[in-house]
């Protein structure tokens, strides 16, 4: 049973990629992209879930709208991806391709590119019109009111209905993106880096529109990104992950101003500050921050560290870090810290 | 309002019409595919315009309309065995000034007619005013030849495309986007397929049948489906991986939604920028199955039959020079066309040199 508050929850998700090597395909190895992980998501909130490339992040993305199967079909994916729907909870892990479909409009998603994410060939209103075919019986008259209504709703004009996405800039391209993921009404967002192809003061426009939103439609997001400053101003809560594993997971605020994990302190660490080039030096620059720069490479997926998967790199880490996986547990309110050697306040 | 409404009309066009603007834009294709056109349309209606049966007769004071009607050399008292000669005819009517009359097409000579009775000397008879490319060894009009055999050069050249591209597609198709066991097992079977030797095909097959249209037709496709679906097959693979796609999946579309409105009209660039120069490739097919005698069977007009006879008897240079020459213009104005589409089709606007 799902708590009353989750709209999803995440059990002991392991995503694993297949290695296959020559002409008959032999399984030489197993990349396990997601391991373990445990993730909620509550009604109305915005989860923000960082990392650096290739740490999972996206993949946990696509793993809850169900992608991974479309785009690679030898994907193993384990554990349970709990969705709360009006009258049940459904597992999308074990339901098919074709019992899924009709819950397809709960989870929408946003993707990171907006020049591939819109089909070139149809216009806007027939983009955005789409999942109202699958998920709905409206007539095409009530389609078009529809598409008006969510184009004005993301800060469009009505009449850009009959245009095709080549006549738009990225950013204008990632509200038509935004109106077809809103306009099934879905009760999840998951928004894979939405903002990193667009330049800063259009993701600023995008941002607070997705804020905007989420109030007005009563959505919950799945913020992915890289970029920590972003997530920090749109998240109520931050999940970092690294190779695969959620490492910390916390309030926002407590996250970003209070990181207890080694890794998540150097993440943050490396956030560039605004320098203000102002005379008088007391004024800019008043946080100075001492920068940790992390030793070494990220471990390959292929071939993880036993033990503790940040121990490699770890600034901290002790003999024992290699012995036992390290799980997330309760070190301050709200805050879940996977590391034995750190402790709450 | 009203103004900027109108506004959004005129800017907003779609990518096969923004397409279709450019390849108007390159003049030489543009142009090239108009007459092209314009002849191939006409072709089909040919007879009307070149051929030997008369358009209109009025005999004893009713009208008969030969060119669609067969009527027997008696009906009007001509006195030959089988159809009429309405040439003969019409001449017939004027010396006898009376009240019939022949109506004729154009140019009134058919392709497969044997001249020699109405013409002086030996055949082939040089270009004249009459026959304005001269008659062949068998004392038939070359001109009408011609033309006739432009209607079978370029209806075996377009359904033979349109089918194999058809065959193509859809194997490409199926192999882009399962992928997977479906796609070694289609690809083994086309690189067996491949190897067959067509030519030698054709020609067992044209020393146990006689061959006819569509029986080449069917062979010429069956060989020729093979290449187009490498690209259509990259091209799903391709699309497929593309975000917009994953958004269809995202939104529960159905595999044959993900194909048709999705993947397909987003993978035809190779089929469209292909498809003149496969055409090309088809005539030039024809021509040479004729040329080396396993293709259609006399006396259908072909430019190929009419090629080897020109060169049998090269010292006739207008059995040389008019088919050679018909299947140049021909050919090179598909050519034209072809590059205007690719021009069209290319993304960077000023990639050709003016």
């Amino acid at each position: 049973m799902m708590n009353k508050d989750n709209i999803l929850e995440i059990r002991n998700l392991s995503v694993k990629f297949p290695v296959t090597k020559g002409f008959f395909k032999r399984k030489v190895a197993e990349l396990a992209a997601v391991e373990n992980v445990n993730l909620e998501i509550r009604k109305g909130e915005t989860l923000g879930l960082v990392g650096e490339s290739g740490c999972g992040k996206s993949t946990i993305g696509k793993a809850i709208i169900n992608l991974l199967r479309f785009n690679s079909p030898d994907v193993k994916v384990e554990g349970e991806i709990l969705l709360k729907t009006e009258d049940s909870e459904i597992d999308i892990v074990k339901q098919s391709n074709n019992e899924l479909r009709k819950y397809r409009g709960y989870i929408q998603i946003v993707f990171q590119d907006p020049y591939s994410s819109l089909n070139p060939r149809m216009s806007v209103g027939q983009i955005i019109g789409e999942p109202l075919k699958y998920h709905s019986r409206m007539s095409k008259k009530e389609r078009d009111e529809r598409v008006a209504y969510l184009l004005e709703k993301t800060g469009m004009q009505a009449e850009q209905a009959k245009r095709y996405p080549h006549e738009f800039s990225g950013g204008q391209r990632q509200r038509i993106g935004i109106a077809r993921a809103l306009a099934t009404n879905p009760k999840l967002i998951i928004a894979d880096e939405p903002v990193s192809a667009l330049d800063v003061s259009i993701q600023a426009q995008i941002i607070n529109l997705l804020q905007d939103l989420q109030k007005e439609f009563d959505l919950s997001i799945l913020f992915i990104a890289h970029d920590l400053s972003v997530v920090e101003h749109i998240s109520s809560r931050i999940a970092v992950m690294y190779l695969g594993n959620i490492i910390e997971i916390g309030n926002s605020n407590e996250v970003y101003h209070n990181p207890l994990h080694p890794y998540s302190k150097a993440l943050l660490s490396a956030v560039p500050l605004p320098k203000f080039n102002v005379p008088n030096e007391d004024v800019g620059n008043e946080v100075k921050k001492e920068r940790i720069i992390l030793k070494g490479d990220i471990p390959t997926p292929l071939n993880k560290p036993s033990g503790c998967g940040f121990r490699t790199r770890c600034p901290i880490a002790k003999p024992e870090c290699a012995e036992k996986i390290p799980m997330l547990e309760l070190k301050e309110d709200e805050h879940y810290v996977a590391c034995f050697l750190v402790d709450g306040k | 309002m009203q103004e900027e409404n109108k506004n959004i009309k005129q800017f907003s066009v779609s990518l096969l019409r923004k397409r279709w603007r450019k390849f108007k834009t390159i003049k030489r294709g543009y142009y090239s595919f108009l007459i092209v056109l314009a002849i191939y349309s006409i072709s089909f209606v040919l007879p009307m315009v070149i051929g030997r049966n008369a358009l209109i007769v009025k005999y004893n004071g009713s009208y008969t309309f030969p060119v669609f009607t067969y009527h027997a050399a008696s009906e009007y008292n001509q006195n030959i065995s089988g159809e009429a000669n309405y040439r003969l005819l019409k001449k017939q009517f004027s010396e006898e000034d009376g009240d019939n009359w022949v109506l004729m097409p154009l140019y009134p000579f058919g392709p497969n007619e044997n001249l020699l009775d109405e013409m002086e000397g030996n055949p082939p008879h040089s270009p004249s005013l009459q026959h304005i490319m001269g008659t062949d060894t068998s004392g038939r009009d070359v001109f009408s030849r011609l033309l006739y055999g432009l209607n079978v050069s370029m209806s075996f050249a377009l359904t033979v495309t349109l089918f194999a591209f058809l065959i193509g597609i859809i194997i490409g198709a199926l192999q882009g986007f399962f992928g997977g066991i479906v796609d070694i097992i289609l690809h083994r079977f086309i690189e067996i397929w491949a190897t067959l030797p067509f030519l030698y095909v054709i020609i067992i097959v044209s020393s146990l049948l006689v061959p006819n249209f569509f029986l080449l037709c069917l062979i010429m496709t069956l060989f020729s489906w093979v290449g187009i679906t490498f690209y259509i097959r990259g091209e799903f693979y391709r699309e497929r991986g593309k975000d917009y796609v994953s958004a269809a999946v995202a939104m529960g579309a159905t595999n044959r939604s993900l194909i048709f409105t999705h993947i397909l009209p987003n993978s035809l660039t190779p089929v469209i920028s292909f498809a003149p120069f496969a055409i090309v490739g088809n005539i030039t097919a024809l021509v040479s199955l004729d040329f080396l005698g396993f293709g259609l069977p006399p006396p259908t007009p072909s430019w190929g039959q009419m090629i080897q006879q020109g060169m049998t008897n090269i010292e006739y240079w207008w059995l040389v020079a008019f088919p050679l020459g018909a299947e140049f213009l021909t050919l090179i104005a598909i050519v034209f066309i072809g590059e205007a589409v690719r021009e069209a089709f290319d993304p960077k606007p000023y990639s050709r040199l003016r």
